[in-house]
Parts: structure tokens; C-alpha cells; sequence
């Protein structure tokens, strides 16, 4: 039988290991702020998919998800001395990538064009009604109709259901109780099942 | 809602495939680390404590030396009864001080915080911030003021959205400090008509990633009046519709500043010079559709689309709430992709297409910038705008529709509705700006909607504004 060679990734884990000990985030993180670049690769590495995915799921589209990450990176290491580890690490980059989404989409000047190929639906702000939805086009129909949530329930199914915070955390970083989050959260369910019952009939 | 559906909802929420992400993102962004990390080593939030904390110390140095130089020259056997005399004053003006900011309570121990929102109120806000207060208004202050001036619009007004707040004794003088006081003297700029929108809208407002994140407060504002079925709304269809914004901004103007870029809410701006209907609606809603060409043409064919929602002018006994004119009120903007080349909607926020109700005595207007395609024909369909409700007294349904043709654009801009075109100045100006641009020909336009008719302040606000910003009137 062939000898088989260690998985790499496994490898080079090991070797992460050994040379940067970084068990937990507050060891990752004490060795940022002493400006350690290899400790920042670390916390890229282990939170720079799930947060791509948030915005994604936020944004619905791949490349657009992909620039809003990097941003979200280059503003957390400038806002890096601001946070103070009260919270999870995935929750305030969470924070920031919400932002920076937010910011992008709140961008004056920036025309649609309705000659782009993904520019069909031509409806503004309204998804367009159409009986024989596939699965790719209920999600996107479900995400426009989140998006259309006020403010502060928009964030917290997003926080939730999109960036996978726990109702607790998403209570700590909005001041308020758990209580009033699953609330907003029972508030935003009535609101979404009314739009998307609408968009159908 | 059932609880199948409620588990299907947030089945479909959960699910949902995502991309990997693209190959070599994770090398762009560890590519930022070196310049980021080293660019600040150290948190500016410390360096700017110290920074702070030395220049009291300073200062707290000159105030010990110049008594201990002014005790010193004086005559030295008088010199203890001099400075009893020069320090007893000191706590009567700081007791009369707090007095004077916390009368309802008549103590010594007023609450920080409402002192600072009554100063800030009196140095930057006129009467009509009694609307505009995000926090409860107090109703007896206002019920007062409406008893003694029964013709006062702004009363009315803060009656209007007085059943939000709860009784807070505290507040009471302060509120009513603020509803009497009378206007900035000497102000260049108009005052304003009182407005028929509800209270600001902080959601609309970009922030700023990196002070939020450092300062770590909440991402999203208090859901605080959201959350109450009749409550003060912030916004309307994510509208903004905060008069305070303008006022802020003419603050600045008469302090001599050009006010700063981040805290320009165009939307507000928009609504603030939209303004009320001439005629204010007799059924439960109307909906106003215009276009025009853009007041100020700039590259391609571009034209300015504007909506327009307003409920009944009602008055509201004291102490009364205003009650839903519609409810379940959704807003669609179809825009024709055969007519129009590009689009955008004017300001800042992100517009939700439904309203669960809307009170009377209100209004608020949405404008789109659209890019025309060339050789539009007249006939042909631009936009189609619907208004869909339920009505309040017999509960059906029903949907108001405003459609605009290309001959509907054909018209001059001079030759609008005064309110489209105070609107759509509004935006140009709000959105130099919000660009640190000039507002070319704002001044000179608004100037001459404000010598069509006088008697309206909001055209006269627009041209001083933007004339103080740099627009040549």
C-alpha cells in the first residue's frame, strides 16, 4: 500500500499551532494589537468566509460580497484599538460588515442602470410578482423583502438568521433585552409573511 | 401568524446556499494587514485623552496662578477677607445656573442630562423642536401653550405627536421652555413654517463605519418610536422626513460655518422643502405624482420624478392623538426600462415600500433621478407610481395610480408645481452638500420662487441658504 502523505492543510495547522499558540481570542487578539501580522492572518483566516457570507447574504452578489469583505478587514484594523473584547470577535466584525454594507447601498450618486443583464427586474425596491419562483429567485425575493424591514428588525433577522449572532449578543450590542429582540424578531416575521403573501397574490 | 408558517419563514431565512468565497480573497485582504496595523500603532482615542487631559491641566495651572497673582498684589492684611469675598459668589452663580436649568424641580441636583438637552435646545433650535424631539414631548407644556395661543400652528403640531411621550415631571419646564422661546434674533435666514412630518431620522443618516465601531454604540438607532403603533414616526417609507436637519444646517450658516457634509440628510432636506399640500387632501390620502426635467441639467437627459403622499389636515383636541388616515400603506415606483436609461433615488436611506399605518397630517415626498433614453416619445410610458391602502373606515382595500409620460417631461422645469420644484432645489442643494460642491443657480432659482410668491418662507430659506453656501443668487 502507497504511503500517504499528510493532509497539507493539516500540516499546516500543526504548524500554526507550534509556532503561534493563539487558543482562544484574547490571546489572537492581544497578539494583533502588538502588531503581530501573523496573528491578524489567523484572525482573517478564521473568520474571513463567514463574514463574506454575511454580506452575501445581505448584498446577493459574489463579487460585490467580496470587495464589502475587504473593506470590512481594512476598516476593522483601523477601529481594532476600539474594541474591547467584551464581545465575540465574529460579532464585531459583524457590526462592521453590517456598516459597511449599509453604507455602500446608502451611497449617493450611484445610478442603476437598467441595460445591465441582472437588471431585469426593473421595479424599484419591489420585487416583481411572478407565480413560478425557483428556489434561487424565492431566496432573492425573500432577501429584497428583508431588506425592505425597517432599520433596526432588518438587523436583527440579519444578525440572526445571516450572520448567526445569538439573540443574546445581538441584545448586548443594541442595548436592550433578549425579550425585545425576539420580539422584533416575532415583528419582523408578521411583516415579511405579509410582503412576500403580497408579492404572490 | 401560525407557527408552521412561522418555522417555514425562518426555514427559508436559515437556508439558502452562499458561495464559496472567490478565490484569492483571503490574500487581498491579509495584503491590508502590514499598512493597517502599522499605520496606528497606538489607540488615537488615548492619544487624544492625554491630549485633552494636559491641556486642563493647563488651564487649571493659569486659573491657580493668576488667583495666587492677583491674591498677592492686593494688600496682604485684607487679603482673607478678599478672597471670601471673591470665592462666596462663585457657588450662588453656579446654584443660580442650575436653577435656571432645572426650574420645574427648583433643587440643586438636576438631572445632567436634561440640562445639556436644554441648553443644546435653546443655543440651536427654535420653537419648533418641540415636534422634533425624538424623545417624549410633554404633554401639559404643550397643552399650556395651546390654551394660550390657540391659532399657533406649531401647537398644533406638537399636539399632534404629543399622545407618543409619557408624563415626565422633569421635562416639563424644559419643554416649555423650548415651545415659548422665541426664534434666533437676527437671523438671516427666514424662520420656518411649522412642519406636518414627524421627527427626525437618524436611521437615514449615513454613519460613519469607524466612529461607530470605536465608540461602539448602536448600529441602529432606538427602535424606540417604531415600536409604538402610533407613534412619532422617524421616518416614512425610510424616508426621511426630519425637519431638524434644516434647522441644524442654518444653525451652522448663522454661526458662519459651512456645515459639515456627514450631517446633511438630503431626504430631510427634500421633505423639509416640499413642505405641506397647498390644499391639504379631503379623503384619507392623496398621492401627488410630477416630473420634470432636472432643475439643473447636467451630462445626458436627466429629469426628476417625485411622489408625493399627504393625509388630511386635522385638528387634534389637547392632549388628544392624531388618529390613522390609512393603514397597511405600500408605495411601488415602476420605472419603464424602454424609457429610462439609468435611475437612482435622491438621498441617503433605503426606502421600504410599506407603511403598517398613517396618521394625519402628513406628508412625505420621495424624488428619483432618472437618465432618459434619447427620441422618448410622448406618449410613452416613464414611471407608473402606485399607492396601495386600506382604508381606515370601511376597511377595503384600494390603490391610487399616477402614471408619467414622456409628454409629462416635456414641459419646462420653471413650469412645475411650485412644490416639485422647491423639492427638487432642495435635493441639488442638499446634495452639493453633501459633496463640498457649489450649488450652482440654487440660489438664483429659489430667489425667484421666493418673488413669485413672498408669503412662503420655505423659497426665501432655500436662497439665502444657498447663497450663504457659496451659489450666486
Amino acid at each position: 500500500m502507497a504511503e500517504v502523505a499528510p493532509f497539507p492543510a493539516r500540516e499546516a495547522e500543526r504548524e500554526v499551532s507550534a509556532a503561534a499558540p493563539w487558543d482562544d481570542e484574547r490571546t489572537l487578539l492581544q497578539a494583533i494589537r502588538a502588531g503581530s501580522a501573523e496573528a491578524a492572518e489567523e484572525m482573517v483566516e478564521r473568520t474571513y468566509s463567514a463574514v463574506f457570507a454575511s454580506i452575501y447574504r445581505l448584498c446577493g452578489d459574489s463579487d460585490l460580497a467580496a470587495d464589502l469583505t475587504q473593506e470590512t478587514y481594512q476598516k476593522a484594523w483601523s477601529a481594532l484599538s476600539g474594541f474591547d473584547g467584551r464581545s465575540q470577535l465574529f460579532t464585531w466584525l459583524y457590526r462592521i460588515a453590517y456598516t459597511t454594507f449599509l453604507n455602500h447601498v446608502r451611497r449617493p450618486r450611484r445610478m442603476t442602470s437598467l441595460d445591465e443583464p441582472e437588471s431585469f427586474d426593473v421595479r424599484d425596491e419591489s420585487p416583481r410578482v411572478d407565480d413560478l419562483l425557483a428556489d434561487a429567485e424565492e431566496a432573492e425575493r425573500l432577501r429584497k423583502a428583508v431588506m425592505h424591514l425597517p432599520d433596526d428588525l432588518r438587523f436583527t433577522v440579519t444578525a440572526h438568521f445571516w450572520g448567526g449572532l445569538p439573540v443574546k449578543e445581538i441584545a448586548e450590542i443594541e442595548k436592550i433585552t433578549t425579550v425585545a429582540i425576539r420580539k422584533r424578531l416575532h415583528k419582523a416575521f408578521s411583516i415579511l409573511e405579509s410582503m412576500l403573501e403580497e408579492e404572490t397574490q | 401568524m401560525n407557527s408552521k408558517r412561522r418555522a417555514e419563514l425562518q426555514r427559508k431565512l436559515s437556508m439558502g446556499a452562499v458561495p464559496r468565497p472567490p478565490a484569492g480573497l483571503a490574500e487581498r485582504i491579509k495584503a491590508d494587514i502590514p499598512k493597517y496595523l502599522n499605520a496606528e500603532p497606538q489607540p488615537p482615542r488615548i492619544t487624544t485623552s492625554i491630549a485633552f487631559t494636559m491641556r486642563i491641566a493647563a488651564s487649571l495651572l493659569l486659573l491657580i496662578t493668576s488667583v495666587l497673582v492677583t491674591l498677592h498684589v492686593l494688600e496682604p492684611n485684607e487679603a482673607p477677607v478678599q478672597m471670601a469675598a471673591s470665592r462666596r459668589p462663585a457657588p450662588v452663580q453656579l446654584e443660580k445656573a442650575l436653577i435656571r436649568q432645572s426650574p420645574a424641580t427648583a433643587t440643586t441636583t438636576p438631572a445632567p442630562a436634561e440640562e445639556v438637552r436644554v441648553d443644546i435646545s435653546e443655543d440651536i433650535v427654535p420653537e419648533r423642536m418641540v415636534v422634533a424631539q425624538s424623545h417624549p414631548v410633554d404633554i401639559p407644556a404643550v397643552r399650556e401653550r395651546d390654551e394660550t395661543r390657540a391659532d399657533d400652528a406649531t401647537t398644533r403640531n406638537a399636539q399632534t405627536f404629543g399622545y407618543s411621550g409619557y408624563h415626565d415631571a422633569r421635562r416639563e419646564a424644559p419643554t416649555q421652555q423650548m415651545a415659548e422661546a422665541a426664534p434666533p434674533p437676527a437671523a438671516p435666514v427666514a424662520e420656518p413654517e411649522p412642519a406636518r412630518a414627524t421627527p427626525k431620522a437618524a436611521a437615514g443618516e449615513i454613519v460613519d463605519a469607524l466612529s461607530v465601531t470605536a465608540e461602539a454604540p448602536s448600529l441602529i438607532p432606538s427602535a424606540y418610536a417604531a415600536d409604538l403603533e402610533l407613534g412619532a414616526k422617524k421616518s416614512m417609507f425610510g424616508i426621511s422626513v426630519d425637519p431638524e436637519n434644516f434647522q441644524h444646517i442654518k444653525a451652522s450658516l448663522e454661526s458662519g460655518a459651512r456645515p459639515d457634509r456627514r450631517t446633511v440628510n438630503v431626504e430631510a432636506l427634500v421633505n423639509y422643502f416640499a413642505g405641506p399640500p397647498s390644499r391639504a387632501p379631503r379623503r384619507a390620502v392623496s398621492l401627488e405624482v410630477e416630473a420634470s426635467p432636472a432643475p439643473i441639467q447636467a451630462e445626458g437627459d436627466r429629469a426628476v420624478l417625485r411622489f408625493t403622499i399627504d393625509t388630511p389636515a386635522v385638528d387634534v383636541p389637547a392632549g388628544g392623538s392624531t388618529l390613522p388616515a390609512v393603514k397597511d400603506v405600500r408605495v411601488e415606483v415602476d420605472i419603464d426600462r424602454n424609457a429610462v436609461a439609468t435611475f437612482r433615488r435622491i438621498g441617503e436611506g433605503h426606502s421600504i415600500s410599506s407603511e403598517p399605518v398613517l396618521l394625519n397630517n402628513t406628508s412625505v415626498t420621495g424624488l428619483y433621478e432618472l437618465e432618459l433614453r434619447p427620441r422618448l416619445k410622448s406618449s410613452q410610458r416613464v414611471a407608473t407610481v402606485r399607492l396601495r391602502y386600506h382604508s381606515v373606515t370601511d376597511g377595503r382595500s384600494r390603490t391610487i395610480e399616477r402614471v408619467i409620460r414622456g409628454r409629462d417631461l416635456a414641459k419646462d422645469w420653471a413650469r412645475a408645481s411650485r412644490r416639485h420644484r422647491l423639492a427638487s432645489l432642495g435635493a441639488v442643494w442638499g446634495e452639493s452638500l453633501k459633496n463640498s460642491a457649489q450649488p450652482v443657480e440654487v440660489a438664483r432659482r429659489a430667489e425667484e420662487l421666493a418673488t413669485q410668491n413672498p408669503r412662503d418662507p420655505r423659497a426665501r430659506e432655500l436662497a439665502v441658504a444657498a447663497s450663504a453656501t457659496g451659489g450666486e443668487r
